[in-house]
């Protein structure tokens, strides 16, 4: 008999219960999950074959809860933002998830191409320039969202060279903007300053990921070095494609342009921005709604300090005149 | 001089027939039939019986060898030949009862052993088939089966040198050549200046082009104004006589330069490809053209391709890279420079070198020549007056907006040019090879020291022209058929590597490991000699006692068939390259072969009387004898 798999379903907010085959195998995703594969036994002959995030077990677990929390938000938001169809290509596609039970667990549509790592320095010019408007308009989609991916690396965003179409996946270190800024670990090259352990401060913005993503830029273009200082990006030809706008992004993070920027001002492509709708009001009345549910459940349970901090956060930017989202 | 090799092996009747027909049919078979080596499966001997008479009839053949594969069909302990092989007139026959064989010592014990190593190889690439398609050794084969085998039938063993083991030999050669030639190591860095655009790209101004006739209108009223300036015998002629006749001159010149700029700058500003990224546009191919500019690779081929090459071997990038490999440069060396090569070649976009026009040819400068008020200079000679004029800089300046639209042409525009994805795609493709390569080399045991240590460096010095030719295939196969994205380009190369090194391991496993694969070049093979302490092994080979523990190709239920009483006979082989080395060998002159790779000694047991029937009744063949197997 098939194991049956019970989970809020990304496209319709529905829940769902529905038998699945179950891989055997499970990877080590990160430090904190774990990933196998599923097959959602919908009547088709090979079922619809999906990725299951889950957090480890063991002294990890409370991390591996985050991790997988973070996941969700991310997926969640894109979705409220792109909706089913218009979903970004760019970016992993939550199919669902399951965050209230004991053992939570993400559902995300596999996610074709290779790591950067692998494949990075054989993008041919035309390619390059696929991959650096792929990129870009990605993180437009986040910003879009709300969200910060926090580990732009070679290793976590992928190359399709099928579709020449770039892939952000892992999005278990995302925050929210307006969030608190928390430490990420991992290689200084792919960490911005404000985000390192020893010098973690501020707020969660649409400027963090764009440090990232410039390295990132340099990493496939130089076919695999890291950036080792701003004059390099002449050298390669990425400072003139930006028309200098790109040194920016290595200076303070109120002081970079956002993803936004580089694509409108920098490579003056305007016409490749994505429209994004501003979410906020939906957003507002989806965590009321959220509220509500639960006051009816747990009238005693205390809204958390930070529920409503991205929120205020976008109205603040918006009343100061700032970038809120940095998307189209 | 040659073996002739008739496969019926796997083949129906009808089939069969039709491929002796091909053979031995006077008009489209050979020349000549002297030797002829007949591959079949015991078990359709019988069906076949058509085709040995149809071999026996036809008056072609001159000796016939006969090798059987597999068992004795049914239950019987009868091995039923056609009529021709065999018995006290047949043609010899060697039977194989498993292609795998046996490890076997010629005792009464009759004690099979698994021979180690084998690898299953298609039967025309069985190292006896490949023993016997050598003319030497079907000679003595021949000769000695018919002169000394009862019943002309034996059951053939083979010691080769080396062969105990021949796999883990070459593996572990291979994987010292692999990193011999992967490691980092000297050579010359930087682009390769044949990629470069300026000798690449073919790039040159059409003679009745405008841009050449602007250029040449420059130059031409430089001349009237010198020539003028001649005439009036210098600065000090001009300030007396001609001053407003030679100002005319020069703003006639600076208006022919100005013309010029502002071709070079229109041609520029509209062929402009944004970033370089994309082909010209056929307006924008048009215009070009229609400038004056032109290819050479549009119009004839390239002088440097060589006559007869094939197209690949005629891309530059391919020239560039076969002539740094197979000049010892590293492959990871060799990727460098393409990278480098890329840096340099890059497109950008005409429109970005809008600039150097100003910077060649500055309008303040323009604005000189033309003007009228231009203050004449009032000392010197001619030379002093061309230059204090200025048509010594309008000289240079349409020359340099020459260089810069050509050089443009030949980096932005020119077909001929190496492209980005053409020098990514080759670095993909070595890079892929030399991953699969180093997975091999990491995969295989470290060598032992000692003289097998020493064999394997040898054999790697060998092996590494033969890999060097591998990589060049493999840039080859790309490059003639160039994958969508450098990404697929690694993964193709990887996968072709691994094909080719499977086909390579297979050769040497059936021939040896002086095998040569189809992707060894004439050079490659060349090079590949005999390794000069194989002549310890081969001598040790031919000195092995023949009744000894050796490859016996039957099965173990085999055994009983074969006549462990009877003298064994061998034959001992070498190559011909090796008699100098062996000359002082003890015992029969051994086969001393002109081709094939194989040293050692081939062993012959007869079978027991009785086992082997010839016939060529199909009635006799169904009624067959018993015998008795003791």
């Amino acid at each position: 008999m098939a194991d049956v798999l019970r989970f809020r379903r990304a496209a319709t907010g529905e829940q769902e219960e529905i038998g699945v085959r179950l891989d055997d195998v499970e990877f080590p995703a990160g430090e904190s999950l774990t990933v196998r594969t599923v097959w959602l036994e919908d009547g088709t002959p090979n079922g619809v074959e999906l990725l299951q995030h889950r957090p480890v077990g063991g002294d990890r677990r409370q991390d591996g809860y985050l991790r997988l929390d973070n996941e969700i938000l991310a997926g969640r938001r894109l979705h409220e933002v792109a909706g089913w169809p218009g979903y970004p290509p760019e970016v992993i596609r939550l199919y669902g998830d399951e965050c209230a039970s004991a053992d939570p667990f993400a559902l995300f549509e596999p996610c074709r191409g290779e790591p950067l790592r692998e494949v990075g320095e054989y993008l041919d010019s035309h390619a390059f320039d696929q991959f650096m408007a792929g990129l870009l308009t990605a993180l437009c989609w986040l910003a879009g969202a709300g969200i910060a991916h926090r580990a732009i690396s070679p290793d976590t965003i992928l190359w399709d060279s099928d579709d020449a179409k770039v892939r952000l996946t892992d999005f278990s270190r995302s925050a929210p903007f307006g969030a608190a800024r928390v430490p990420v670990g991992g290689s200084m090259a792919w960490v911005a300053p404000e985000s390192r352990p020893d010098t973690c401060f501020g707020l969660v913005g649409p400027r963090d990921d764009v440090w990232a993503a410039a390295r990132l830029l340099y990493f496939v273009r130089s076919r695999g070095q890291n950036l080792e200082n701003r004059a390099q990006l002449a050298e390669i030809g990425l400072a003139q494609m930006f028309n200098g706008m790109l040194e920016r992004v290595f200076g303070p993070p109120e002081d970079r342009p956002t993803a936004r920027d580089l694509v409108e001002h920098g490579l003056r492509r305007r016409h490749i921005l994505p429209s994004v709708e501003d979410g906020g009001k939906r957003l507002i009345q989806g965590r009321a709604s959220f509220l509500n549910a639960r006051a009816r459940l747990r009238p005693d349970a205390p809204i958390p300090v930070d529920f409503w901090d991205d929120i205020i956060w976008a109205r603040g930017q918006r009343e100061a005149g700032g970038p809120q989202s940095g998307a189209g | 001089m040659s073996v002739e090799v008739l496969s019926l092996s796997g083949l129906s009747a009808a089939e069969a027939e039709q491929a002796a027909a091909a053979l031995l049919d006077i008009d489209s078979g050979p020349d000549r039939l002297e030797r002829l080596l007949v591959l079949d499966d015991t078990t359709r001997l019988g069906e076949h019986l058509d085709v040995y008479q149809q071999i026996d009839t036809s008056h072609r053949v001159e000796r016939l060898l006969s090798v059987t594969v597999g068992p004795r069909p049914g239950e019987g302990h009868t091995l039923e030949l056609p009529g021709n092989l065999g018995g006290v007139q047949g043609s010899p026959v060697l039977w194989v009862g498993r292609p795998a064989g046996i490890d076997w010592k010629v005792t009464k014990s009759l004690v099979a052993n698994r021979h180690p190593g084998f690898t299953p190889t298609p039967l025309d690439r069985h190292p006896l088939v490949g023993l016997l398609s050598v003319a030497e050794m079907f000679d003595r084969v021949h000769q000695t089966v018919l002169e000394s085998v009862p019943d002309r039938v034996a059951s053939p063993g083979l010691w080769l040198a080396g062969e105990d083991d021949e796999s883990a030999t070459f593996a572990g050669a291979l994987a010292i050549a692999i990193r011999r030639a992967c490691e980092p190591g000297p050579g010359p860095g930087g682009p390769f200046a044949e990629l470069m655009p300026d000798r690449a790209g073919g790039a040159r101004l059409a003679e009745a082009g405008p841009l050449a006739r602007y250029l040449g209108r420059v130059g031409e009223l430089d001349r009237v104004a010198t020539h003028t300036l001649e005439r009036l015998g210098g600065l000090g002629g001009l300030v007396r006589r001609g001053a407003g006749d030679i100002q005319a001159h020069v703003a006639r010149v600076g208006q022919a330069l100005a013309d010029l700029r502002d071709l070079v700058d229109q041609v520029l500003r509209d062929a402009d490809v944004a970033g370089g990224i994309g082909d010209l546009t056929d307006n924008q191919q048009s215009l070009v053209r229609n400038a004056g500019v032109e290819f050479e690779a549009a119009g004839r081929p390239r002088p440097a391709a060589v006559a007869g090459a094939s197209a690949v071997e005629q891309s530059p990038v391919f020239r560039a890279v076969a002539g740094a490999v197979r000049g010892g440069d590293a492959f990871q060396l060799v990727g460098e420079r393409l990278i480098a090569t890329e840096r340099e070649t890059g497109r950008k976009g005409s429109a970005a070198y809008r600039p150097e026009v100003e910077a060649r040819c500055p309008a303040a400068f323009l604005a000189g020549l033309t003007s009228p008020a231009q203050k004449l200079p009032r000392r010197g000679g001619l030379r002093e007056a061309r230059h204090d004029l200025g048509l010594d800089g309008a000289a240079t300046a349409a020359r340099a907006l020459a260089d810069l639209i050509v050089g443009v042409a030949n980096r932005e525009w020119s077909p001929a040019a190496v492209t980005s994805g053409e020098l990514v795609r080759a670095k993909a493709a070595l890079d892929g090879t030399a991953r699969a390569l180093a997975g091999v080399a990491t995969g295989a045991s470290g060598s032992r020291g000692g003289t097998r240590a020493a064999r394997l460096a040898r054999l790697a010095e060998n092996l590494v022209p033969v890999l060097r030719e591998l990589v060049l295939h493999v840039l080859a196969a790309e490059l003639s058929a160039p994958s969508a994205s450098g990404p697929e380009a690694l993964r193709v190369a990887k996968d072709r590597t691994g094909a080719l090194l499977t086909e390579w391991t297979g050769l040497v496993h059936a021939q040896g490991v002086a095998a040569q694969p189809s992707f060894a070049s004439d050079s490659a093979r060349d090079a590949v000699q005999p390794v000069d302490d194989d002549a310890a092994s081969v001598r040790e080979a031919l000195a092995y006692p023949v009744r000894d523990e050796m490859w016996q190709l039957c099965a173990p239920a085999d055994l009983r068939a074969l006549d462990v009483d009877a003298p064994t006979l061998s034959i001992r082989f070498a190559s011909r390259l090796t008699r100098e080395a062996l000359r002082s060998l003890p015992g029969d002159e051994p086969v001393w072969t002109s081709s094939g790779s194989f040293a050692g000694v081939l062993r012959l047991v007869p079978l027991r009387s009785g086992v082997a029937t010839s016939t060529w009744g199909a009635a006799d063949l169904a009624d067959p004898p018993t015998v008795l197997e003791s």
